[in-house]
């Protein structure tokens, strides 16, 4: 057992010398006490690991007393003794014992009163404290002595010198595992650093909802030795199962209904063990699935999901370091989560903004690119996008005998369902104008965009035939803010006659109506974005708003009429701005 | 060049995977699907044989532990192979040398499963 045996043997030889030549006195005892604690000390020193140091520490004791059984006790971080080697210990003797505070390093005999438990439980007969710094750091324990002597006095005094030799490798001892324990944990603390280097790195950089889910699971899994996790995330009131691995598809619902959902969510401040939850239907369900652990998903104190783990295929409890881990990883998944919806949201944003764009190309397209010059009147027009595109367009068309088709529509809805169907309405108009009178031509295209459009899709049309020679306007409005011709004396009239909007009945009739021009008259058409447009203290600027501008600026030229109205309504609106397409025509008579 | 690649070979009814590389955060889902790959043709019988293998983070360590209860519970068994020094270190770390048969060469990973049958430790 011991390694420098030479040394010993040494005196050992000289010890069976002194025997054979008949001497015989106390001193063949202290010289054998003293072998063995050459051996000792020498064991101790050796290159053994430090758990057979220890035993054989044990061993070289039990020797020299002749004790039946022998226990070293170590003293662990609690303050309880834990058997570190022991020899012939009865059937059921403890792991780890009590000692209370030992006071002193005095050996402690059976039968004196103190520890009479430990004795008994480990059918001990003596305990040597070993101290090591005013501190007890082990205890060494032996049995009955095979020849049954009792320990007394001189066995006292050697152990104590054992007690000495052996208090600093025991040490040593202890703190080398504290060392390799202090060690194996920052090792553990390294590579889970390492791991949420790696994994914030490839969160940052991921769109892909299913990767982060597989990324977090794995993640978690591999770290706490976990053969099965799922990540629930709160939607409709109740929970269901984002993601899930390990688990076969029939072991776990799909969804968590939602009183439960919210005794989950609600228990779920930090990580939890599902038997921690309160008793119920929900930590039945988990518990059925084989969950062990749940890590809540929170930003702040919204809890959106959970993370549910299974046992720990090892047997071993969650640590506090694994909880910690867990919450970290659960809070970055979150953190990734949400950005990939926010990025989701972005991009529908863009496509929307894209469609508009392409919604105001069209619209932009369909707006004819110069006034038709008319003998003996005057003509402006203009339409003012707001900020969605909407449905507004105006048209001139030159007819035979320099006759001039007038439109101002506006169509239902907004953006690109509204451009395209504008389009439509540009189209049939140019396609159709002065091919039938007014009254016949707008019946024909109402007829055409109920085949067409979709229910509740409509247009408003103002459309009018100008025979500049006549100074006559034939009209047909079609469910239209009605335009106004005012005469030179300030005096209006209202343009009504015509029918519903367009796309709307079957059989709607439209009748035309009919209006002079005298000179110095002017008709103003106007889509709703002028009628309708609001002040800040939400008062229309109407047609009273209309008549007043005009009347006003009757005597300047179309163009400054024009220009004079889009004032006025900006001025109405204010800072707020438009809250619809602003489109608006001039007709004078010089 | 990429950061891992898994190729795959049957031996004597066993899969091999040579995973060469870095299995992490980037790279396990490719990992995995090699795994399940096997799982899927009914192949219970695996080793990794990580020679060529730099690095494994807890991701992939993940990914072996949610394979192992199908693997296992279909009487086969997932076992590794000449893992280097660092990765050895991660599986002593973690201690998942207890959870997993670990040898020190390929063709004993292969033969474990021929004299001991497929059971798990």
């Amino acid at each position: 057992m011991t390694v420098n045996t030479p040394v010993v043997y040494q005196y050992q030889r000289a010890l069976d010398a002194f025997r054979r030549e008949g001497g015989s006195s106390p001193l063949l005892k202290r010289m054998s006490e003293l072998i063995s604690l050459l051996d000792l000390t020498t064991t101790l020193n050796s290159s053994l690991s430090g758990a057979e140091i220890l035993d054989a520490a044990l061993l070289i004791v039990m020797g020299e007393l002749q004790a039946t059984r022998g226990v070293l006790l170590v003293r662990a971080e609690s303050g309880s003794f834990r058997v570190q080697a022991s020899r012939g210990l009865p059937p059921g003797a403890p792991a780890q014992v009590e000692l209370g505070p030992l006071a002193s390093p005095e050996v402690i005999f059976r039968r004196r009163g103190a520890h009479e438990g430990v004795f008994e439980a480990c059918g001990l007969e003596v305990l040597c404290p070993i101290f090591k710094a005013d501190r007890p750091i082990a205890v060494l324990g032996l049995g009955p002595r095979a020849d049954g002597r009792p320990f007394d006095v001189e066995e006292s005094s050697f152990l104590q010198s054992v007690a000495a030799c052996a208090a600093t490798p025991i040490e040593n001892g202890l703190i080398y595992h504290e060392l390799k324990r202090v060690n194996q944990r920052l090792s553990v603390k390294v590579f889970q650093l390492h791991n949420l280097f790696d994994l914030s790195r490839e969160l940052t950089s991921s769109f892909d909802e299913e990767a982060i889910e597989t990324l977090v699971a794995t993640t978690l899994m591999g770290h706490l030795m976990v053969s099965r996790c799922a990540l629930y995330r709160a939607a409709e009131g109740g929970l269901v199962v984002a993601h899930a691995r390990g688990l076969r598809g029939d072991e776990l619902d799909r969804s968590i209904p939602a009183a439960e959902a919210r005794v989950l969510l609600g228990a779920l401040r930090s990580p939890l063990r599902v038997a921690e939850l309160p008793p119920g239907a929900a930590r039945e369900r988990l518990a059925a699935a084989r969950m062990a652990l749940l890590v809540p998903l929170a930003a702040g104190e919204s809890v959106q999901g959970f993370l549910a783990l299974g046992e720990r295929v090892s047997g071993l409890p969650f640590s506090e370091e694994d909880l910690e881990f867990a919450l970290t990883l659960a809070r970055q998944a979150l953190a990734a989560l949400e950005s990939v919806r926010l990025h989701r949201v972005r991009l529908e944003q863009q496509r929307r903004d894209r469609e508009m764009q392409i919604a105001r190309e069209i619209q932009q397209s369909l707006f004819p690119r110069s006034r038709p010059p008319v003998a003996g009147f005057d003509l402006a027009a203009l339409s003012d996008p707001c900020q969605e595109v909407g449905g507004d367009h105006y048209d001139f068309i030159p007819l035979d005998g320099g006759r001039l088709a007038l439109a101002v529509a506006d169509v239902s809805g907004k953006g690109a369902p509204a451009s395209i169907l504008m389009a439509s309405v540009h189209a049939s108009l140019r396609a159709m104008a002065g091919s039938s009178p007014p009254a016949a031509l707008v019946g024909r295209l109402n007829r055409f965009l109920l085949a067409s459009t979709q229910e509740n899709k409509y247009v408003t049309l103002f459309y009018a035939e100008l025979d500049p020679a006549a100074r006559r306007l034939v009209y047909v409005n079609g469910g239209h803010v009605p335009p106004c011709r005012i005469s030179a004396d300030g005096a209006c009239e209202r343009l009504l006659a015509g029918g519903p909007a367009l796309g709307l009945l079957e059989r709607a009739d439209y009748e035309a109506g009919v209006t002079e021009m005298g000179t110095g008259d002017v008709m103003t058409v106007v889509t709703d974005g002028v009628t309708e447009a609001a002040s800040p203290d939400d008062r229309e600027f109407g047609e009273e708003g209309l008549l007043r501008v005009v009347r006003a600026s009757r005597q300047e030229g179309a163009e400054a009429i024009l220009n004079a109205l889009v004032r006025a309504v900006h001025a109405w609106t204010g800072p707020a701005g438009c809250s619809d397409d602003l489109t608006a025509l001039v007709l004078k008579a010089s | 060049m990429s950061e891992l690649t898994v190729e795959t070979r049957d031996v004597e009814g066993v899969t091999l995977l040579y995973p060469r590389g870095f299995i992490n955060a980037h790279t396990v889902r490719q990992f995995e699907g090699e795994i399940q790959k096997a799982l899927a043709q009914g192949h219970f019988k695996i080793v990794v044989s990580c020679s060529g293998l730099a690095y494994i983070a807890s991701a992939g360590l993940g990914a072996l532990m949610g394979a192992i209860e199908e693997i296992r519970g279909n009487g086969g068994d997932l076992r590794l192979a000449n893992l280097n020094e660092t990765v050895r270190n991660i599986f002593e770390i973690l201690g998942f040398n207890h959870l997993y048969r670990i040898y020190p060469s390929e063709v004993e990973a292969i033969t474990s499963f021929r004299s001991a049958g497929a059971a798990g430790c």
